[in-house]
């Protein structure tokens, strides 16, 4: 191989390097926990979560899930209170410890789905802790509404991403 | 005819200014949707213009009339409790401009930032679903803290035909 073609390979390989360590680029970080309670819980209700679950995972961001009991403890919430009043500065220590493999968590989303009862309950601490709750109540919480709910909170999961 | 072009102006003009306040259809006898917009002192220009954008779209996303207007003060007092951070209780009844709709959505635009003449906007706030006879709403989207969503219509208007669909889901089965 001539002289000039391994300064061509080193460049070209130089200049992949300097791309992939380019900052800014990253998905969303989302913690994911299925609140509903264990006497409500039903197989449509763990369809409901799975579905908003996959919404979110579409669109650009990592999904975790972190069970209710593990949570309950981080925010120090354990005799049962009803997420959906949690302030915004109890959830924000579940961010940087959640005990993942991964550094921070943009977004906590807790999700209440029962189906049955047409109720629906969400709520996203996104990375500006901004704390929005969504509550659906007396629809048929089909594909469509499922669908509705989770693109209006992914919307909001994503409000003050820093990449 | 530079007399008929400065009228015609004028009229456009003045269209333009009464575009929030007047539906964006004669009100039909029997049922109507409605959009009302919740917001504290005068919305921004930039937040007119998202709320005019909006506006041009509502013909193609109901088949009842649909109106889109500022909330009256009453209209105010009955959206802000589910707005806010507590569950309110429900209402004896509804406003009177609300009587004749079979849904009303709310939509709030949060307080602008800073100060004249650098203020920002505040952004979309909380959103709400009513659908008649309920007095309570079917949908609550409610956020803690003063920085809402970016205003953009396209979004909006998206949002708004899932919440009109949603709505309607009872009256079809």
């Amino acid at each position: 191989m001539s002289r000039r073609a391994i300064v061509c390979c080193l460049i070209v390989a130089a200049s992949s390097l300097a791309e992939s360590s380019q900052a800014g680029d990253r998905k969303l970080e989302i913690m994911l926990t299925n609140m509903t309670p264990d006497a409500r819980s039903s197989e449509a209700s763990k369809t409901c979560v799975r579905a908003l679950e996959e919404i979110l995972r579409a669109d650009y961001a990592n999904v975790q899930r972190i069970g209710e009991t593990a949570l309950r403890k981080q925010v120090g919430k354990t005799a049962g209170e009803p997420f959906f009043d949690w302030p915004s500065a109890a959830l924000l220590p579940v961010k940087g410890r959640a005990g993942t493999d991964v550094r921070y968590i943009d977004t906590l989303i807790l999700v209440d789905c029962q189906p049955e009862a047409k109720q629906l309950d969400v709520l996203v601490h996104p990375p500006d802790g901004a704390v929005v709750r969504f509550g659906v109540r007396s629809v048929p919480l089909d594909k469509d509404t499922v669908r509705w709910v989770a693109e209006a909170a992914l919307r909001r999961a994503w409000s003050g991403f820093s990449p | 005819m530079p007399r008929l072009l400065v009228f015609l102006l004028a009229l456009l003009a003045a269209t333009a200014d009464r575009a929030l306040s007047n539906p964006v259809v004669n009100e039909a006898a029997g049922r109507v949707d409605r959009v009302i917009v919740v917001h504290e002192g005068e919305l921004l220009g930039s937040e007119s213009r998202v709320i005019a954008a909006l506006q041009k779209q509502l013909s193609t996303m109901s088949s009842r009339p649909l109106l889109l207007t500022e909330a009256s003060p009453a209209e105010k007092a009955a959206a802000m409790p589910w707005l806010a951070a507590s569950l309110p209780s429900i209402p004896a009844a509804w406003p009177e401009p609300w009587k004749d709709a079979q849904t009303v959505v709310v939509l709030q635009v949060l307080a602008p930032r800073g100060k004249k003449p650098q203020r920002t906007s505040g952004g979309l706030g909380g959103r709400l679903v009513f659908r008649a006879p309920e007095k309570a709403p079917v949908y609550v989207e409610r956020i803690e803290g003063t920085q809402g969503a970016s205003l953009d219509a396209e979004s909006l208007a998206k949002w708004l035909r899932g919440a009109l669909k949603i709505a309607a889901v009872k009256e079809s089965r």
